[in-house]
């Protein structure tokens, strides 16, 4: 029900055309996406990314043994960014030791063993949410929370188009490249398919290994005729050039320059559709879904129509604008709905990461520092305890007072002997040894023993749960809408006479109840020649019988009445 | 264009904020209860989100609203200039939304401004949006107009009394507007109410407004339909069907699920999926396994099984028949497969499954599937049916992408395929015969030999493993689904569970601790010393050995032997301590997520007073990774041998040794790492 009928829009019809005949669908080579390269070994020239901790996640760009020393300089110098750690070095530092590349290229999911041999990492495939956590950072990144969301409401497709304004740090932009692939598509040159990918392949190698050319770092290398209309896309705008660059620099680094098309343009004054040699789909965008992360959306939303052909014509077109203050959104919200938007709807993603730890019997967490509890920890792991620990402390001062009133006594017997000084001394000894009976005073812990004897701590106790450290409280306003798809009086006559309406049934009213079934679903409903089935009969008797029951009932309890 | 087929399934959201599930069928009266009925017929070809009033009596059908009318209505309660006080404006929208009729000023929203908002309406609150630029000129009117709301607002309701008589309009007279019938009846009855409601003018603006919504919503007769797509239908399930059913999942869970787990077109995922084929919908969708020509309802399906049935009759090979049928889904255009195989070459795990004996659908594709591990006969996946895929008729359907991309097996066929009953051959029957056999025999035993092929495809293919991914949405014990499902997932692929309920979640974690992974290394390199002392070696890969109490006598040896080359599947056996092997996941980790949903009238902007409750959702993540098992015993040997020396200290003394050890080895990940650096 929820399918989709395939693009045809009337502009694209020639390459739709020939797309079920002759478009070639291949792989992207990306290590984000299947295909060749994401098979199960990390391939040099590729992202992969260094897991430290669950915290620490750093990206490199693995480089093959051979090239090391032709490393180049990134076009980023302007820029006072963080380097990616290896991306100029042939092995990645961090604070668990250096990692030679060589030795990075292992299945991915491998424990790697620094060169010292003291620390290690796992090395991991990237996923567009591994890499949200460890890209440098340009702008306020999009997380993966809000971006999840935002994805499975905009309906992001293999095959949809989405406008993305406000590019930032690309963290978004990997995540609906990959919402949207659904493989390359190609008009067959005059090449076969192999060598097609050979070149892709070869490409790759010379964007990754040798500075990057101007021609080259604008994402738009291969001849733009090529791609054919049914391939997924991601029309990325960002109006910060250098932003701009950069983007397009990781993205061919990361083989994703075909799936997305980074333009470097301000959409609140030029707007999303205007002819542009970059956008190699011939200049309009028909776009299904559009996020606009901008300080002001509603400069950007009147441009955003059918008629300029940058949103499908064939399609309703889902929007999301991702502003931090409600003031924006609420603007945007007026905006949208002067434009014809519909469904609109704000809302704010909560998210919350939660922290597993194990407490203790006796109230202390496992695996936390106790060091940071201080002094006053609990000691006493429930109320029996509590009070017997008290009880067992009476009898000790009990029997503690019992023996100093023996040794009173004794020492009166003493003092009639005259002897004073001892008494001081005697008392102090009785103190300390009172001390040591208290600390050996120790809660008996219920301790499981594994099979050598020793503890198996991490098994004692129970789980706990609680919401991680620092708490992203607020990140953004999200505003949904939906423009359907025009529809004019002429449509609409033209849609009555290809399904005419049958003429409308007679009023089938229950002759004894008066109820009118006409307007309800449960009318019985006639079959073809007009009479009514068995069952129905029978149904309508039994409410005829019924009926005519209790009016007679009601009649005799009225006489019985009066 | 995307418009409202026949036999679509669509969701029409009612007056009264409900939604319906509604199939079109072509012909039909459509009943709406109270709010009326109309024919199917008038949905047809129409686009979706597009809002309908129900008309009664004489042309019996639906108006379309249109959108400039419905939004302002939402405009008109605010200062923000509407279509009657700006005609450029009009023109505009109208053109927008090329509705062609404009909305007169006999919109109940308009006429309640013209009379009694009428107060707080400013031209100066006009902004343009082509020029708005926030200059000083901008923000003083802005602070005008909010100082205006204000003012409006300071009316309340202290004159306003609560009784029955402030409405002089009686219901006979309303009852009798509706009788009328006619496009106006609604919002004539409206207007009128307005009118002689006695306290009408003392109402704040955002009461009228209110009361306004109220009204309409009672007698004008709205519908918007929309697509059931995955998120439609998730939030009608969980606010209108039986939540339970589907675990409760929402859009933000399913939203975290589908990202953790990196589900892309071309990946291969490993499902277990409680919620009835919500996730594996949710997955379809991501793969482009909905879309499509191929996805839509069939026009009729029982005529096309007699056609076929039909066809078969006519003495044909049931096989040249069939054939054609199954083909690979046009989502997927042939060439893909060539690429898939050219790179399958490259990858031991990839190699494509060949028929044996010539049933083209047998074949599993090789990227782009979805396997479903169910623990029945049968996997649960009937709320597929909505999407137009529906389970009981897998094999004998459809050309639905889904029939040849999703493959489901059992837990029993995944780990003793040897005692399942599918997997039995019937016993062969020769050409010659089988030409002299009843129509009805012979499918039935082609139908036989092809769902063994097939399954035997999907048992090899699954248990050779390297999936992309794994998401599992179940109440079942998790220990031993996940002992399960991580052996067969690739490096650095993704295990994905939700749960309704946080604490399952919560011991996962706990099974994969720091303390609990290390104390298992230890344990587990003693014990691989000592086997290797003793002479025996466990890393050799083994073969699948067959449970010799339990095999099913009746499959045939040729299936046996192919059992028998499958990979052994790697065991841990499960213990108090240690349910799963805890270094086989880095790092998992629980997220959950909310959406607030806000009431988004400017002025009057607040969250939701009221939401759902129940379960909050929870979704946990981890990697599938593998570690350092081979080696120097020193890469952890540093700290497990400072362990090993606290744990001996431990065995002897008393409780303050026990804190102390706990307090050396029971640092968060991160300390700890640092310190193995030092």
């Amino acid at each position: 029900m929820a399918a989709v009928a395939p693009q045809a829009d009337p502009q694209l019809a020639s390459s739709a055309s020939t797309s079920s005949t002759g478009t070639i669908v291949t792989f992207a080579d990306s290590s984000f996406l299947p295909g060749p390269n994401s098979l199960s070994t990390i391939a040099p020239n590729s992202r992969a990314i260094a897991h430290l901790t669950r915290d620490v996640l750093q990206s490199v760009l693995v480089q093959p043994a051979t090239s090391s020393s032709t490393s180049t300089p990134e076009p980023v110098a302007n820029l006072k960014r963080k380097q990616p750690s290896g991306s100029g070095s042939a092995s990645l530092n961090t604070r668990f030791g250096s990692f030679p590349h060589s030795s990075l290229l292992v299945p991915a999911g491998s424990q790697v063993r620094s060169a010292s041999g003291t620390g290690f990492i796992h090395i991991l495939r990237p996923t567009p949410e591994l890499w949200t956590l460890s890209l440098p950072h340009r702008t306020q990144v999009v997380y993966t929370p809000d971006s999840s969301y935002i994805l499975h409401r905009l309906r992001v497709r293999p095959g949809s188009r989405i406008i993305e304004a406000g590019a930032g740090s690309g963290s978004f932009t990997h995540a609906s490249a990959r919402a949207v692939y659904n493989g390359v598509h190609e008009h067959p040159p005059s090449t076969d398919t192999t060598t097609g990918q050979a070149d892709g392949t070869k490409e790759e190698k010379d964007g990754a290994n040798s500075a990057l050319g101007p021609a080259l770092s604008d994402g738009s290398a291969r001849p733009p005729a090529t791609l054919t209309g049914s391939q997924g896309r991601v029309l990325s705008f960002e109006f910060h050039a250098d932003r701009a660059s950069i983007l397009r620099h990781e993205l061919r680094q990361h083989g994703l320059h075909q799936i997305v098309t980074v333009t470097n343009r301000d959409v609140c004054a030029s707007g999303f559709s205007l002819p542009d040699p970059e956008l190699d789909i011939g200049g309009n965008t028909y776009a299904t879904a559009v996020f606009l992360d901008l300080p002001a959306p509603w400069l950007a939303i009147p441009h955003l129509t059918r008629e300029n052909g940058s949103l499908s014509q064939t399609k309703a077109v889902r929007i999301c604008c991702f502003s931090p203050c409600l003031e924006q959104a609420l603007r945007t919200i007026v905006v949208l709905r002067e434009q014809g938007w519909v469904e609109e709807d704000l809302v704010e993603v909560a998210h919350k990461r939660l922290e597993v730890r194990r407490m203790g019997p006796n109230g202390r967490e496992i695996g936390a520092k106790s060091r940071s509890q201080g002094d006053d920890e609990i000691k006493v792991a429930s109320v029996e305890d509590s009070v017997g620990k008290l009880k067992k402390q009476l009898w000790h001062r009990k029997a503690k007072q019992a023996r100093q009133r023996e040794k009173l006594a004794k020492r009166r017997k003493l003092d009639e002997d005259g002897n004073e000084e001892v008494q001081d001394d005697d008392s102090d000894v009785d103190m300390d040894a009172n001390d040591d009976e208290e600390t050996e005073e120790v809660p008996e812990v219920v301790e499981e023993e594994n099979g050598n004897g020793r503890l198996h701590l991490f098994n004692q106790g129970r789980v706990l749960v609680r919401t991680e450290p620092e708490l992203k409280t607020h990140t953004s306003y999200l505003v949904f809408a939906v423009l359907p798809l025009p529809w004019t009086e002429e449509d609409e006559i033209a849609a009555k006479a290809k399904y005419t309406l049958p003429p409308r049934p007679a009023p089938q009213v229950n002759p004894k109840t008066g109820k009118d079934y006409t307007s309800g679903g449960k009318a019985p409903k006639p079959s073809a020649d007009g009479k009514l089935s068995k069952n129905q009969e029978k149904k309508l008797k039994k409410a005829q019988e019924k009926a005519a029951r209790l009016a007679s009932e009601s009649k005799s309890t009225e006489d019985t009445d009066v | 264009m995307e418009l409202i087929q026949p036999h679509d399934e669509v969701l029409i959201q009612l007056p009264s904020e409900t939604t319906k599930l509604v199939k079109i069928v072509p012909d039909s009266i459509i009943g709406l209860g109270k709010f009326g009925s109309f024919p199917a017929n008038s949905l047809l070809g129409r686009p979706y989100y597009l809002t309908w009033n129900i008309l009664d009596g004489e042309n019996f059908g639906l108006e379309p609203v249109p959108i400039s009318e419905l939004n302002s209505e939402k405009l008109a309660t605010h200062t923000v200039p509407t279509t009657s006080s700006d005609p450029t404006k009009a023109s505009k929208k109208s053109k927008a939304t090329d509705s062609s009729t404009p909305s007169g000023v006999d919109s109940p929203g308009l006429a309640l401004e013209d009379s009694a908002i009428g107060v707080q309406v400013g031209e100066d609150g006009e902004e343009d949006d082509e020029d708005v630029a926030l200059d000083a000129g901008m923000l003083e009117q802005e602070l005008e107009r909010e100082q205006k709301l204000w003012e409006a607002e300071m009316k309340n309701n202290r004159d306003i009394r609560d009784d029955q008589t402030a409405q002089s309009m009686t219901w006979q007279e309303i009852e009798k507007l509706k009788k009328s019938g006619g496009t106006g009846s609604g919002k004539e009855i409206i207007a009128r109410l307005l009118q002689s409601h006695a306290y009408i003018d003392k109402k704040t603006a955002f009461s009228l407004a209110k009361y306004t919504k109220r009204k309409t919503n009672k007698y004008l007769k709205r519908i918007r339909v929309i697509p059931a797509d995955v998120p439609n239908f998730t939030h009608y399930l969980i606010t209108q069907k039986e939540p339970l059913k589907m675990l409760e999942i929402r859009d933000e869970a399913m939203g975290l699920l589908m990202n953790w787990a990196d589900v892309k077109w071309g990946g291969r995922y490993l499902v277990i999926d409680d919620t009835g084929g919500l996730v594996v919908a949710a997955m379809a969708e991501r793969m482009g396994l909905l879309a499509g020509e191929d996805a839509r309802a069939p026009k009729k399906v029982s005529s096309a099984r007699k056609r076929k049935r039909e066809e078969t009759d006519d003495g044909k090979d049931v096989k040249e028949e069939e054939a054609p049928i199954p083909q690979v889904d046009t989502s997927e255009a042939p060439e893909i497969v060539e690429a898939a195989q050219r790179e399958a070459n490259d990858h031991p795990y990839n190699t494509p499954i060949k028929p044996k004996t010539g049933y083209e659908q047998t074949s599993i594709p090789v990227s782009n599937t979805i396997t479903v591990l169910h623990t029945q006969d049968q996997p649960n996946l009937s709320l597929l049916r909505p999407f137009n895929f529906d389970t009981a008729n897998l094999i004998n359907t459809t050309t639905h992408p889904l029939s040849s991309h999703l493959l489901s097996l059992s837990f029993l066929q995944l780990l003793s395929p040897e005692s399942d009953v599918t997997l039995e051959r019937p016993p062969l029957i020769t050409d010659e015969v089988l030409r002299t056999l009843k129509s009805v025999k012979r499918s039935n035993y082609h139908r036989k030999c092809r769902r063994q092929e097939r399954l035997l495809n999907i048992v090899s293919s699954t248990r050779r493993g390297s999936f992309d991914g794994a998401i599992i949405a179940t109440g079942m014990e998790l220990s031993g689904v996940i002992n399960t499902v991580t052996p067969l997932l690739k490096g650095s692929g993704q295990l994905v569970i939700y749960s309704p309920s946080v604490e399952p979640l919560s011991e996962v974690v706990d099974w994969c601790s720091t303390l609990r992974r290390t104390e298992f290394m230890r344990i587990k390199k003693e014990t691989d010393a000592a086997s290797e002392a003793s002479g025996t070696s466990l890393q050799q890969p083994q073969l699948h050995v067959l449970d010799p109490d339990n095999t099913n006598p009746d499959i045939d040896p040729a299936t046996l032997d192919t059992l028998k080359s499958l990979p052994k599947l790697p065991a841990h056996t499960s213990d108090e301590y240690f349910p799963i092997d805890p270094t086989n996941l880095l790092a998992p980790t629980i997220h959950t997520s909310r959406v607030r949903t806000f009431q988004a009238l400017p002025g009057r902007t607040h969250p939701l007073m009221t939401s759902r409750g129940g379960s909050e959702g929870y979704v946990l993540h981890a990697t599938r990774v593998f570690p350092i098992l081979e080696g120097k015993v020193e890469a952890r040997g540093k700290f497990g041998s400072r362990k090993k020396g606290g744990g001996g200290e431990r065995s002897g003394g008393g409780g303050k040794k026990v804190k102390m050890s706990a307090s050396l080895n029971g640092k968060k990940e991160d300390q700890m790492e640092v310190d193995r650096v030092d």
